[in-house]
This record gives C-alpha cells, sequence and structure tokens, in this order.
C-alpha cells in the first residue's frame, strides 16, 4: 500500500484499523529478524504499544508505517544489547535450529529461516531493504550505518542465501 | 533476487499473527502507563522528605509564606449554568469546573481505548460518548452511569442538527483492513431514529455532516485527486466535490475545509457553493485539520493554527485562532503555543472557548479564552490523559 494512502487510513481510520492493517506485516517482518513467532509478535505489540501511546503524533506523520518499522528494528537493536535478552535469544535460535518448529505440518520456512540465521546486521539490512523495499539511504537512517554499509550487509545476505540455499538465489520449489 | 522476495511473500504469508494481536497490545499500554505511574509515585515518596524540610525551612525563614498556586484537583462540580469540561479518557473522565477550579474523577469502564473520529461532543443538553457502542451521559450528572444510545454502532459523528448524531454501522462482512461501514443512520439523542439506516458510498466512513450531505474523503490519484464528496444520504446522490483532503468543521451547511499542507481555510456552503477563503492570520501558517468548532451561532470558527515556520515538523506547534466567517479574517488569541493532544470548543452560550494541549503521560494543559478578554488563561487544574473533550 503507498504511503499516502496509508497514512490516509491511519488518520481516517485511527489507531486499531492502523494496527489491523500493519500489524501482520510487522509480525512477518519480525519474523526476519527474530527467527521465531513468539519473539516477533511480541517485538510487533511493543512497538505498536509504543505507536499507541504516540499516536497523535504518529498518525499525522508522512509514512506512519516507516515510523512503525523504524521503532521495530530500533526496539530489536535494543533488545539485542541486553545480555540475558542475547542468551535466551541464542537458546531458542539454537532450539529453532535443531527442532525447526514449522508453522504447521509440511510448512517449513525454508528461506524464512535462513534468512533468521544470518548475522544480525546483514538480517536487519535484508529486512529492511530487499523486503520492505527501502532504500539503502533509509536503512542507513534506520540502521545509522553507512548506506555504503548496508549495501554490503546485503549483498553478504542475499551472497549467504544463495549459498545456503543452493546456486540459483533460492528459486527451489 | 526477486524470485527469493517473491518465494519470501508466500512463505511468510504462512505466518498468521495470534487475532489477539491488538489486546494484548493495549494491555501492554496500560501496563506500561501502570508503571510509569508507579515510577512517578516512587519518585514522589522519595522527594518528600526533602520537599517538607525545604518546607520547614520556608516557614522558618519567613513568617509569611507566599500564596499557594491555585491546583485545586478535587472539589465540588459547578452549579447550575455554569461552563464544565468533560474530558474523555479510555476508562475514566474528568469533569472540571471551570469556574471554581475544580475537577472530579470518574472512573467510567466503558470507555474504551482507541482512536475514534470523535470520543466525546456535546449535542443538546446531553454528551454523546464513544465505546464502539454510542452512549449518552447527563452532563448535569443526575444520572450516575452512561445510557447506551445505539449498540450496534462502530463510530459517530455529530449531526448537522443540534441534538443528533450520525453513527456508522460495520459491515461485518468487510476485512480487519478496511473495516468498511453497512450503513449510516441519524440517531437524536432521545433515541429516535431520524434518518434510517442507508449505505454510504463505498462503505466509507464520513468524516463531517452538514444540514444537507455527509462529507466522505476520497482519495484519487487521477485528475482530481483528494476530494471531499459531499453525498445525500437521503438520495444517494453526491452533491458536491471540493478539491480537499480534510474537513475542518461544519455547521449547518457551512463545511470548512482545507487542502494539504492547510495554509488556506475554504468555508463552503454546500447547498448553494458559496465559499470564501480564509488566509491565516499573520504569525501562522497553516490551519488545523478536524480540530476546528464553529461557535453556537455559527458567526466564528475557533481552530488551532500552526505558529512554527517549518510546515513539515512532524510535531507542530499550535495556537488558537477565531475566524470571522462573515469578514473571511482569522485573528491570533494571543496565548501560548501547545502540542500533543490539541482539542478546541465552546461553552455552550458561545462566550469562551477552550483549548487543549500537553502529550500523553505528561501534564495537560487546558486554556480557556473568553471573546473580548486579552487572550487565553490557563485552568489551574491537574487532569489525567484524556483523548476528546466536550464543554457543558
Amino acid at each position: 500500500m503507498p504511503a499516502a494512502a496509508l497514512r490516509n487510513v491511519a488518520e481516517a481510520l485511527g489507531f486499531e484499523a492502523f494496527f489491523q492493517a500493519e500489524y501482520p506485516g510487522l509480525v512477518r517482518a519480525m519474523y526476519l529478524l527474530t527467527g521465531d513467532q513468539g519473539e516477533a509478535e511480541e517485538l510487533a505489540q511493543a512497538t505498536m504499544a509504543r505507536v499507541y501511546e504516540r499516536w497523535d503524533r504518529v498518525r499525522v506523520m508522512e509514512s506512519p508505517a516507516g515510523y512503525v518499522y523504524r521503532a521495530a528494528v530500533n526496539l530489536h537493536r535494543k533488545r539485542l544489547r541486553h545480555l540475558a535478552v542475547r542468551a535466551r535469544r541464542l537458546l531458542v535460535m539454537t532450539v529453532h535450529a535443531e527442532s525447526a518448529q514449522p508453522p504447521g505440518p509440511g510448512d517449513r520456512l525454508e528461506l524464512a529461516d535462513a534468512i533468521a540465521s544470518l548475522p544480525t546486521g546483514q538480517r536487519q539490512a535484508f529486512m529492511l531493504v530487499e523486503w520492505l523495499g527501502m532504500s539503502s539511504e533509509e536503512a542507513a537512517r534506520i540502521l545509522r550505518i553507512a548506506p555504503a554499509s548496508v549495501r554490503t550487509r546485503s549483498h553478504r545476505a542475499r551472497a549467504a542465501l544463495r549459498k545456503q540455499l543452493g546456486d540459483d538465489g533460492g528459486n527451489r520449489e | 533476487m526477486n524470485d527469493v522476495r517473491e518465494r519470501l511473500h508466500r512463505e511468510l504469508e504462512r505466518i498468521q499473527p495470534s487475532p489477539d494481536g491488538l489486546d494484548k497490545t493495549l494491555r501492554l499500554v496500560r501496563l506500561r502507563e501502570r508503571n510509569r505511574r508507579g515510577g512517578a509515585v516512587a519518585v514522589g515518596l522519595l522527594l518528600l522528605p526533602g520537599l517538607a524540610l525545604g518546607l520547614w525551612l520556608a516557614v522558618r525563614s519567613s513568617p509569611q509564606l507566599p500564596a499557594p498556586p491555585p491546583a485545586a484537583t478535587s472539589g465540588p462540580v459547578a452549579g447550575p449554568g455554569e461552563p464544565r469540561l468533560f474530558l474523555a479518557g479510555a476508562g475514566e473522565l474528568w469533569v472540571v469546573d471551570v469556574a471554581g477550579a475544580s475537577v472530579r474523577h470518574r472512573d467510567l469502564p466503558q470507555l474504551s481505548p482507541g482512536d475514534p473520529p470523535y470520543r466525546i461532543v456535546r449535542r443538546g443538553d446531553t454528551l454523546v460518548l464513544w465505546s464502539y457502542q454510542t452512549l449518552t451521559l447527563d452532563p448535569s450528572g443526575t444520572a450516575a452511569q452512561p445510557r447506551t444510545l445505539v449498540r450496534d454502532s462502530w463510530i459517530f459523528i455529530p449531526s448537522a442538527a443540534p441534538d443528533r448524531i450520525w453513527v456508522g454501522i460495520l459491515d461485518p462482512n468487510s476485512p480487519e483492513t478496511e473495516r468498511r461501514l453497512k450503513a449510516v443512520r441519524e440517531v437524536a439523542v432521545d433515541g429516535r431514529v431520524t434518518v434510517g439506516d442507508v449505505r454510504p458510498p463505498e462503505g466509507r466512513w464520513p468524516v463531517a455532516a452538514t444540514s444537507s450531505a455527509l462529507a466522505f474523503q476520497s482519495h484519487g490519484s487521477g485528475q482530481g485527486g483528494d476530494q471531499l464528496e459531499l453525498w445525500n444520504p437521503l438520495t444517494g446522490e453526491i452533491l458536491r466535490r471540493l478539491p480537499g483532503d480534510y474537513p475542518v468543521a461544519s455547521h449547518g451547511d457551512l463545511l470548512a475545509w482545507c487542502r494539504q499542507p492547510c495554509a488556506r481555510l475554504h468555508v463552503t456552503d454546500v447547498a448553494t457553493g458559496k465559499e470564501i477563503q480564509v488566509r491565516p492570520p499573520a504569525g501562522a501558517t497553516a490551519f488545523a485539520p478536524y480540530q476546528g468548532v464553529f461557535s453556537p451561532d455559527g458567526k466564528l470558527l475557533a481552530v488551532p493554527v500552526r505558529s512554527d515556520s517549518a510546515p513539515t515538523t512532524q510535531d507542530p506547534k499550535w495556537r488558537l485562532a477565531l475566524v470571522d466567517v462573515e469578514e473571511g479574517t482569522a485573528t491570533l488569541v494571543q496565548g501560548p503555543t501547545l502540542q500533543g493532544y490539541v482539542f478546541v470548543d465552546w461553552s455552550p452560550a458561545g462566550t469562551t472557548v477552550f483549548i487543549t494541549g500537553g502529550y500523553r503521560f505528561k501534564e495537560r494543559m487546558i486554556f480557556a479564552y473568553r471573546l473580548g478578554t486579552a487572550g487565553v488563561r490557563r485552568l489551574p487544574v491537574k487532569v489525567g490523559d484524556f483523548f476528546g473533550m466536550a464543554a457543558a
């Protein structure tokens, strides 16, 4: 949905409708960062709670959805900095990689799981640039790194995915 | 890489977030609010001994204490005839007695958290409140609890008739991302249905009501661009299309509206098409969409205007302005700039304008401007987080 339409949705329908429109996509994006649906939902809810508290300001922004993803990525970064959470996440990732709990029988998210196993920086760059379609400049502002670093990380993420999924660029079915 | 993206889309589409995400988020909001208040209380308790010591030293050093600031936070509400402000929050309501500078807090669990177009308005001698249902409350305080006016409504907006509202009835088959309406209905505050259910164009939400039409936003990408469509609910005809993004206020058949960035206000008689345009007063750059309110006689429009010079600022600074609808002029009211939750309303007699400011979880401010006086005065009251204001 274009940014202008999202802004209009947010303004005309209010927070709840904005939540309903953005929440599923936010959870999926957070899944790419965390590799765990429970953690992804928790992050998405924590982000949306912050958005709710600032809704009067967010709703008049040029791109409320852009703000949401910025806030979510920042929250994810903040959580990763917390040692205990990091340890827990590593544990979850290990269990996840070993037991590979899929959403349903035969529904293994091979590509999404491969992305979730990338290093954090590459995952964030991939999520912002390849999944959300941001420019490297926009992603750089969010990640507080140079645009060139975003491009490098994104390139490395693509290369790693190709290696993990085969040389066809992950186009196996 | 497009293949990867498409495959990723297909994979992630299979992740279905739990349906109680919104409830969990709102619970988290309330938990964070409680934690914040708890923290504030703890800080207050820590500071209390220091404050007591300071007070004792002040008393010792000066036999005459300075007059305490008038920070009344409780006390009797106003007597009959005096203006009162009703501030609707999530699950609570504050009643501010303007004359006595006192506040009464009421727990009203019926008031849901959320962000409706209108949360509280005065209609005739009754208050109408939003709670996914539509409620009414007697402002005189004789009825302790709100009464359900419309059970199946999703939103309401004020009607052009002073004692009525329009409610929107949700289409249960509409996707959650769209929330289209099955019908709009005009209802008087005594419960009479004055216009029966009729489906609005494409199930859209009305954003304003005039005597002869409901206004809908139409987001066009073609030649017309964004528009306000004036739709007659009795005939189903589009009366008029206005080249604007936002309504500002309505009264009778007058609709005040603007086009981004609202550097000019248009006031259109939607029945005749007669229109005036108003520039912001000196020192202001734009008008606030949605936030204007006409005086009860319709001659003046109270509306926040942007007082900062950078039109792209995401957290604008507002001041109160009065638009003389006949003259087509706007005058800035002397007073401080406001940010955050800015609400405006007139006293029922049309002699005083109230305007609020301040952020969630922070100090909320209420100012009153009595027509003909030099500027606004701040009401010395403390209230909690509210998201709508009505004077009654």
